[in-house]
């Protein structure tokens, strides 16, 4: 424990645990910013740019895709920003976790960080850029449905803990698998492009297409977490069951990826 | 109390087998190869048992291949042993590597403030510790500059004042102390030597008798990942010496 000292929680009473925890969470905040950041260097706009881009491509698929018949074009908006500024938190999980111990485990020692803290870098440096994304979300949010946005920012927070929760244990789960299976990282990489498309991001079961869609909305585990984000800002009507299955599917990635650890941490780190 | 114990520590790699491996002669360099089926296996450190203790200053020596580095990365944890115990008490500073992690595109002084806040410097003294290493380093303006525009001789500059951040029970290191000695000032040899003496145990690896020399007083000679001797510098040095103008 001792390598983590200063990223991880240590044996003290509970309120000094949750103090360093939040300290070690501003601190993984901005060395987020700064790594974000060298991204950007050379603009002047720089980490900005990451909303920017998420909302010019919410605007483009909305213009493409938008139906007059179910959502108007606002609402339609909302529902696709929404959509995918939480599909980018779930592709950057997904496609930034194939090479994490392959490629960062010795940068994680030399900055005294053991293996849980090097995906909890990892993880807020994904969730640095989501909430420049959700700002965006919330400033639009403001803008267009002035009276729900309070409660919104309330509910996002526990939705938040939720994704943090899966993003980690699905990063853990992906980057083991990729360790062992070297093939499956493309695999990986391929399957996220297609479930782009197999995810309602800038499209409704609503919208017709037949049966296809609401199949794909049944069996795609990641329909419920985007209906539950819809949910928060009142772009879908609240179902308590997407939240009991979304929060099914975290709980199951949570503990496969726990024993998984604890029985592959030792492993990991000797695999190249 | 700070301390290492290893005990008939087996340490492998393992790397995935694109093709049937050839089984490692005993003429060549390196640790045995073995085939473990869809991997295969580097065995580099083979029941290596060993105890340091504080004030210890040990040396590691050997040829290419020897385990050095791979011992050095079981006692700074970024590699788990197969059999055997490993103990490490207090906390390790490795140094494999000073510029490690530091981002081109970036400031000196943003790479600066990233080390601070990874070594658990506290936020709020940050600015005093930027201002300490950029005087250290005697950068000036380019301290301000990305990084990608400096000089090998700058970049270690800038490396070797962040030393004056780095602490720990136990001190790791790997070759770099000598790579580093064409470009280091005086301030720079001083924080070394600062470090270094503040550490309870210091383990080092190194080719350069000089460096072997001045920092430690034990020495440990592996060969095919297995310890050949262990034992005082003097004693020990001159015996791989031998060892290494008959192989040549």
């Amino acid at each position: 424990m001792e390598q983590c000292k200063y990223l991880m929680g240590t044996t003290l009473p509970l309120y000094n645990i949750i103090r360093r925890w939040i300290s070690s969470s501003i601190r993984l905040l901005i060395i987020s910013y700064y790594e974000n950041a060298s991204f950007y260097n050379r603009t002047k706009l720089g980490v900005l740019w990451i909303p920017l881009s998420t909302f010019c491509f919410a605007i483009t698929l909305t213009l493409v895709f938008g139906s007059k018949e179910s959502l108007d074009q606002t609402q339609f908006f909302l529902y696709v920003l929404v959509g995918y500024s939480l599909w980018l938190f779930i592709l950057e999980t997904v496609t930034q976790s194939t090479t994490i111990i392959q490629l960062q485990i010795d940068f994680a020692n030399h900055n005294r960080m053991n293996l849980i803290g090097l995906f909890f870098r990892n993880l807020f440096s994904r969730l640095f850029r989501h909430l420049l994304n959700v700002g965006a979300l919330f400033l639009c949010a403001l803008i267009l449905s002035t009276d729900t946005v309070a409660i919104s920012f309330l509910i996002y927070l526990p939705f938040l803990f939720i994704i943090l929760l899966t993003s980690l244990g699905l990063s853990y789960l992906i980057n083991f698998t990729t360790l062992v299976f070297p093939d499956s990282e493309k695999a990986v990489l391929i399957a996220s492009r297609f479930l782009f498309f197999l995810s309602p991001i800038f499209w409704s079961a609503d919208q017709g297409a037949g049966g296809i869609r609401n199949i794909l909305v049944t069996y795609n585990p990641v329909s419920y977490y985007l209906s539950i984000a819809r949910q928060i800002f009142y772009v879908e009507p609240f179902d308590s069951s997407k939240w009991i299955i979304a929060i099914g599917i975290t709980l199951a990635i949570c503990v496969s990826s726990y024993f998984c650890y604890l029985r592959t941490k030792d492993i990991v780190r000797n695999i190249s | 109390m700070v301390g290492i114990r290893l005990e008939n520590a087996s340490a492998s790699y393992f790397i995935h087998a694109s093709r049937k491996p050839v089984v490692n002669g005993a003429q060549s360099v390196g640790a045995e190869i073995r085939s473990r089926g869809r991997f295969i296996e580097i065995c580099a450190l083979q029941n290596i048992s060993l105890t340091m203790e504080p004030s210890d200053r040990v040396g590691l020596v050997g040829i290419n291949g020897s385990g050095k580095s791979t011992l050095l990365k079981i006692l700074a944890r970024c590699l788990s042993v197969q059999s055997g115990t490993v103990q490490i008490e207090g906390s390790v500073c490795p140094q494999f590597s000073l510029s490690s992690g530091m981002h081109a595109t970036l400031s000196g002084r943003a790479n600066a403030s990233l080390k601070c806040l990874y070594h658990g410097v506290s936020i709020r003294n940050i600015p005093e510790r930027l201002e300490s290493i950029k005087e250290l380093s005697g950068l000036g303006e380019y301290f301000e500059l990305p990084i990608r525009s400096y000089s090998a001789g700058m970049r270690s500059r800038l490396a070797m004042s962040l030393m004056s951040i780095m602490s720990g029970d136990i001190i790791i290191m790997d070759e770099w102390i000598s790579a580093a000695d064409a470009t280091v000032n005086k301030t720079a040899n001083e924080l070394q030597t600062k470090l270094l003496s503040s550490a309870s145990i210091l383990v080092a690896a190194s080719h350069s008798e000089r460096v072997l020399r001045d920092w430690t007083d034990r020495l440990i000679w592996l060969e095919h990942g297995e310890i050949l001797e262990d034992g005082p510098i003097d004693h020990v040095l001159k015996n791989y010496q031998d060892y290494v103008k008959k192989s040549t």
